[in-house]
């Protein structure tokens, strides 16, 4: 079989649009909306054992069976010995401390070491976690009806043994203060409050009785337990956050960890919770965590056994590997994460006819993104095992239970809107607006807010549509805060042209798809001025959403959530870049660190569940540490 | 001279009231007109849609408030001690300088102390060997010192040092009257580090007072009567040197105190400067506003005190 020109030209083109890619470590420092499981340490495991009886159900997920004999085997050790100091780090110095009124997310990464949550992900022992939710605070739970949810606290659950907490018992109280003060403060509110947004689904929390929380719906809602999981959103402060202690300069929480020290700027000191319910955990007596905002600082201390786990970046990883043969590698899931380009919708945009959209997403060779960007090749080479996936139709290709894979047969005729074939896509524009060239701006952020590497792929993306003669764009950078947010991330469409954008990650597909695919959606990019006719198709679209959204059955919101998958890869309301996320990224850690990786998280918030069975091995720390 | 240093005083206290009138219209009028305000950047990307979570913002901090009043508000405070809380955490304006302020004046002082202690034998060497290779060598050091930015050597010695000897240097910061010995650990290598770019400028100022000094009338009489050559180096020519010396260190070091960011975050140093910028990248009003006040104080202060140190240096000088 003689080869195309693109083949041909493969190597060719690759260099041209790498320019300065460097790959997944680029997003480093990437701002939280995007960086889902994306940032540069990628997660690596963790986990642990809840209680009480588990429920729902959100996804499955995989990693490639490893074959390689480079990869830690995960195992659980069967003993452990208690106490000792880990250390780890933090790259990032909250500007808050507390959840609920701060503004970015990096302060629910380090409060959710202590506040607890009502529910939480099952953490994977070994293998990846699959979504499935258990209680936390709330140890049981039942629907009175499709719109109220009853939990039941569980008993012994006692807040800080310090001032002014001093070990009072967990009550309904704190979860009715907490979910006030979320629907009244938090910049999240709109995904879960319905006060905030009219289409976010719960209603309020109100205390039937100490240890009793009803949660009333607007409607059933499939993934409220999920929602309640999800450490990002609802953690549980004490009423005496409220006046007892300022909780943005300080934390009493109830989990399996209290802060003990933290000097801004320098380090947080956590230490075993003495008032935990889980009497047999965790194992440790504490975690230590400098904040080290300079890689070749985190880098040094690292190699030099100072820092336990998860700092080195991708490019490195292979060369401290073969330095430090000693060190184990864990290989991350799939991302949850779906970046996007998405279009201008305005009266007359070329971008409202499908056959366009579906001839930009025909334009983008994803192999090629993916060798460039993701540095596959390295890999392969070193003989690691690597493995790639493309994102679907709004679901990324973590979603396992969820995702169709686009180069499969699930999509049906609809996989062919993937394929990189510009003949194809000439064709489509020829019928749909008489040829090309198409000229329009492709906006962009060129600043440091989604990473260094984004703007690598938007310029990427400018040369394939450029170099194909069918588009002529004219890139923009907008400024994020002023320009590119207000006008074209919330513009609804009103803009021109095309727009590379992240987006966040949801515990659940269906809120993904709702937020940016749904005509009302709080982020929505598919109806201009939220008018669900001004594309084909989106009035039906709405609807699977909507339904999958008020499901309170798993497979029936898979099902559904499938079938949007298979109706829209044709139609491509949005179309996916299979950068970032199209391959797990590695991880190292020393040896000593006993159970890193064992149990293993859900959208990375392992600090109560798999970080409570870590343990120091003093004998390889003694024997290994170089 | 107290008349001198009254009437200095007077225009200092003039000079910060206009800063803080110029921060103040910058930050609050221009800033929000050409590109954000506050509480635009405290909701974030979430809720940036959220208006009504903004406006409770407003409202809860005062912002709503007329911008004279805010400015007034802020100078009553500023005139009994408080120099207001950062709106992202509620901390103390005080409290936080009180933690981090000593930790940026140990690096700037020391810092540029290091600085003069390499730079001044350095300067007076080269100017005795002037164009011998003594002098050759040095002027290489201070050229490339002054190119070269010292946070990159910083990050080449940890880079280097990891790669070769498996080093990392000490983190665990302690304040000097918590553990000392740790401190000096920990203060060693970045006042080392950021000593490096200063001592390059002064050591080629050095050298050329130096030279120009070694070619007075002065200098040959003291010669000329037998004195030996350090009396002459030291007592006759060194003096007479270091008035551009104290100037240049006088002015670095308000801004080595709150430019050593990125040494602060290489070292994991609770200073100055990584509150500063994050106050600034958050367009924190109180803290920008109360740490360009205090920014602004010491680089008054700083200048009266290098005006003042010259009249000691140089007995010619006096002031009425």
């Amino acid at each position: 079989m003689s080869e195309t020109y693109w083949q041909r030209h493969r190597l060719g083109r690759r260099a041209l649009i790498r320019g300065g890619g460097v790959g997944i470590a680029g997003l480093a420092g990437a701002a939280l909306i995007g960086c889902g499981d994306d940032e540069e340490a990628p997660p690596a495991g963790d986990g642990g054992g809840g209680t009480g009886p588990a429920s729902t159900s959100t996804a499955m997920a995989t990693t490639p069976p490893d074959t390689s004999g480079i990869l830690s085997s995960r195992q659980p050790t069967a003993d452990f010995q208690p106490g000792g100091i880990y250390q780890g780090d933090e790259t990032v110095d909250p500007e808050s401390l507390d959840p609920l009124s701060a503004t970015s997310f990096t302060t629910a990464f380090v409060s959710r070491w202590a506040y607890p949550q009502l529910m939480q992900f099952v953490p994977g022992i070994t293998e990846p976690a699959t979504g499935e939710v258990e209680g936390q605070l709330a140890e049981t739970h039942e629907y009175a009806d499709e719109t109220t949810l009853i939990l039941h606290l569980r008993t012994d659950a006692k807040w800080d043994e310090r001032d002014p907490t001093n070990s009072r018992p967990v009550d309904a109280e704190d979860v009715v203060f907490s979910w006030q003060k979320f629907e009244a403060q938090s910049n999240s509110r709109q995904s879960l409050a319905n006060a905030a947004n009219e289409n976010a689904a719960i209603l309020g929390m109100e205390a039937v009785d100490e240890q009793t929380v009803r949660v009333t719906t607007a409607y059933p809602y499939g993934p409220l337990l999920a929602s309640l999981a999800y450490s990002r959103w609802l953690q549980i402060m004490p009423v005496e956050s409220d006046g007892g202690f300022d909780p943005r300069a300080d934390i009493r929480g109830a989990g399996p960890w209290m802060l003990a020290r933290y000097d801004r700027s320098v380090r947080f000191e956590w230490r075993k919770n003495p008032n935990f319910w889980l009497k047999d955990r965790p194992y440790l007596d504490g975690f230590d965590l400098p904040i080290i905002g300079e890689y070749a600082q985190r880098l040094a201390q690292f190699r030099a056994g100072n820092i336990y786990h998860g700092v080195v970046r991708q490019e490195d990883i292979i060369s401290v590997k073969e330095e430090f043969p000693q060190l184990e590698v864990l290989q991350a899931e799939f991302s949850r994460s779906a970046w996007q380009l998405y279009f201008g919708l305005r009266e007359g945009s070329p971008f409202r006819d499908e056959r366009v959209r579906r001839a930009v997403s025909m334009l983008i060779d994803r192999p090629l993104i993916i060798d460039t960007f993701l540095n596959t090749d390295r890999f392969e080479e070193a003989g690691w095992p690597t493995s790639i996936r493309w994102p679907g139709v709004g679901v990324a290709a973590g979603y396992d239970a969820w995702w169709i894979d686009p180069q499969g047969e699930g999509l049906g005729e609809g996989a062919a809107a993937f394929q990189f074939n510009p003949d194809e896509a000439a064709k489509l524009i020829d019928a749909a607006v008489g040829g090309g060239p198409l000229a329009a701006p492709l906006h962009y952020v060129a600043t440091s807010q989604y990473g260094t590497t984004f703007p690598r792929v938007g310029e990427a993306y400018a040369g394939l549509f450029n170099e194909s003669g069918l588009l002529d764009l004219e890139v923009t950078n907008p400024d994020y805060l002023t320009e590119y947010l207000p006008n074209i991330y919330y513009g609804k469409g009103d803009f021109d042209g095309i727009a590379w954008g992240a987006s966040t990650t949801y515990p659940v597909p269906i809120q993904h798809l709702f937020d940016y695919y749904h005509s009302t959606g709080a982020r929505q990019k598919v109806a201009f001025n939220d008018d669900a006719s001004t594309i084909d198709g989106q009035a039906a679209a709405d609807g699977l959403i909507e339904q999958a959204l008020r499901s309170l059955d798993f497979e029936e919101q898979v099902e559904l959530v499938k079938q949007f998958q298979v109706e829209n890869a044709s139609r491509m309301p949005m179309v996916v870049s299979p950068y970032p996320g199209a391959t797990p990224g590695f991880s190292l850690h020393w040896p000593w660190a006993e159970n890193f990786g064992a149990y293993r998280d859900y959208l990375e918030q392992p600090e109560q569940t798999g970080w409570t069975y870590y343990w120091i091995n003093e004998q390889k720390l003694n024997d290994l540490k170089p | 001279m107290g008349r001198y240093i009254m009437r200095r005083l007077f225009f200092g206290v003039v000079t910060i009231w206009i800063v803080t009138l110029i921060v103040f219209i910058g930050l609050r009028v221009l800033v929000p007109i050409f590109y954000a305000d506050v509480v635009e950047i405290m909701v974030g990307e979430y809720a940036l849609n959220d208006q009504a979570l903004q406006d409770e913002i407003r409202a809860e901090y005062g912002l709503d408030r007329d911008l004279h009043v805010q400015y007034l508000a802020w100078l009553g405070d500023i005139l009994q001690g408080d120099l207001g809380n950062s709106l992202f955490n509620g901390r103390s304006v005080v409290e936080e300088m009180r933690y981090r302020l000593p930790v940026s004046i140990e690096l700037g002082v020391m810092g540029l102390l290091a600085s003069a202690f390499i730079a001044v034998p350095i300067g007076i060497i080269a100017a005795l060997r002037q164009d011998e290779w003594p002098d050759y060598v040095l002027r290489v050091y201070a050229v490339a010192s002054s190119a070269v930015p010292s946070f990159w050597v910083a990050i080449m010695v940890i880079t280097f040092g990891s790669l070769w000897f498996n080093w990392a240097p000490p983190i665990d910061f302690e304040h000097i009257w918590e553990d000392p010995v740790q401190h000096i650990k920990i203060m060693a290598l970045p006042i080392l580090m950021i000593a490096l770019t200063p001592s390059g400028g002064l050591t080629r100022i050095m050298r050329s007072q130096m030279l120009e000094v070694l070619r007075q009338d002065y200098v040959r009489t003291a010669r000329a009567k037998g004195l030996n050559e350090s009396s002459v180096v030291l007592r006759h020519t060194l003096r007479n040197s270091l008035i551009p010396i104290v100037t240049i260190i006088g002015l670095t070091l308000p801004g080595l105190i709150a430019g050593s960011v990125l040494f602060e975050i290489i070292f994991v140093l609770p200073g100055m400067g990584q509150y500063l910028v994050s106050a600034i990248a958050n367009l924190d009003y109180p803290v920008v506003q109360s740490t360009n006040l205090i920014f602004a104080v010491l680089i008054v202060l700083a200048n009266l005190m290098v005006d003042i140190s010259y009249s000691f240096i140089d007995p010619r000088i006096r002031y009425s």
